[in-house]
This record gives C-alpha cells, structure tokens and sequence, in this order.
C-alpha cells in the first residue's frame, strides 16, 4: 500500500500519477534492457542493489522479461548473496556485481582500476549502461522504500528485509 | 573524490567529460536525457525548489562536480 495512492500497491501505480514522468522512466528502463550488457548480469544487478537498499518489493515483482528471455536461472538469483563464492557467478558478473556493491556501499570507493576492470568486461558502452543502470534503479528503490509500505505488516520496504 | 572521467572522450576531438564520454552509450544517454527534462519541466514543485533539492542531493552525497 502507499500514502500517496489508496489502493497502490506498485511503482508503476504511483507512478501514473505523473504520466510524463513514468513515460521517461519506461523509456529509460526499456534502453537499458535492450542495450549490449547480457541482460541476466543487469538483473543479477538490480536484485543485489535491491537487496543492499532493502527493497523487498523488488524481489517481489516479476523477474526481468529480458533477463527470462536470455536464460536467467532463478536458482542463481537465490544464490545471489553467494556470488564472490559461487562458481555459478562467472567472471563477468562479478565483476559488474563488484562494481554495483561499491556503487552503493561506499560511490567514492570506485578506483580507476575498478572501472577498468568492468570496462575490459563489458566495454566502454556498457560502464556507461550499468552506471546508468545502477543510478536508475537506485532512484527505484529508494522510491520503493519511501513510497510504498509492506502490504502485511504495515511497515516500509526500508524496515524489511531478508531477499537473498 | 574523483572528479576526473575514467573513461575516454567517445567524440573524436573532443575532450573528456560526463557529455562526451555518455556518448558511448548514445541510446542510454538519450533516455536519460528526456527523463532528467521531464524531472525539471513538469510536476507542481517550483524549479528553485528543485534546484536546491539537486544542491541538497550533491551535497549529501559529496557530488564534487
């Protein structure tokens, strides 16, 4: 539920409040899933931000129809806490997961080492598509926690947790 | 903080900075574009109010640019 929309249960609810703006948004959101970076990293992505803003609606929602259609494995996305140790994380994705951590952890951390690394991994193009990625769903998810509640319990997706 | 880009100039002759090196990814930067418009241009909150939020933000996050 939401304090803004009776009845709104989703962004995409809240959203339709500003109808240019969720335009904007979906145009944005629409880019990057069909942009050159593999679909099932920007959704491994996604998730792990969710999880690290303690956005459960997030994990709620329906999974990436892009990442779906490039064969994202929904026993790799539970295991997605795992991902430095487990060897179902290949070296690209941890790679772009390593830089989705810092992003939100700690911005100032990222080295030109760091950037480097991702840019030989997914090319100059594609940094600029997961920072962007990456700065849009943080938008999401703090949107998500201030503006919608948990539908059970009352309380705001910031105050839950426990997405993998 | 780093106020440098990391990446190169995707515009041939032209140096690097958030404009030219977006320019890699010309598509994303274009979304991004229109929505960042549409955050300025529409809605009820008074532009100057936007722009101090924007400040605000910047500052919060220790934006240096």
């Amino acid at each position: 539920m939401s304090w803004l929309l009776e009845g709104a249960t989703t962004r995409d609810e809240l959203l339709g409040m500003h109808a240019g703006l969720a335009a904007g948004h979906q145009q944005i959101l629409d880019t990057l899933w069909d942009s050159s970076v593999d679909a099932r990293i920007l959704e491994l992505c996604r998730l792990r931000a969710a999880t690290l803003l303690g956005n459960t609606h997030a994990w709620d929602e329906p999974r990436s129809a892009a990442a779906l259609a490039a064969g994202l494995d929904e026993d790799v996305v539970q295991a997605l806490a795992q991902w430095p140790t487990d060897d179902r994380f290949d070296a690209m994705t941890r790679t772009c997961l390593a830089l989705t951590e810092q992003y939100l952890i700690d911005v100032h951390g990222i080295t030109d080492e760091q950037v480097g690394e991702v840019a030989a991994a997914i090319g100059s193009d594609g940094v600029i598509t997961l920072t962007t990625a990456l700065a849009t769903w943080e938008i999401s998810h703090r949107f998500d926690n201030a503006l919608l509640s948990d539908t059970t319990s009352g309380t705001t997706a910031a105050q839950t947790t426990g997405a993998p | 903080m780093s106020t440098s880009p990391r990446l190169a100039s995707a515009v041939d002759g032209k140096s690097a900075n958030i404009r030219t090196v977006m320019r890699h990814s010309p598509k994303v930067r274009e979304a991004f574009d229109a929505m960042y418009a549409t955050l300025w241009s529409g809605g009820e909150a008074p532009v100057d109010v936007k722009e101090l939020m924007r400040l605000r933000n910047a500052r919060v996050t220790d934006c240096g640019l």
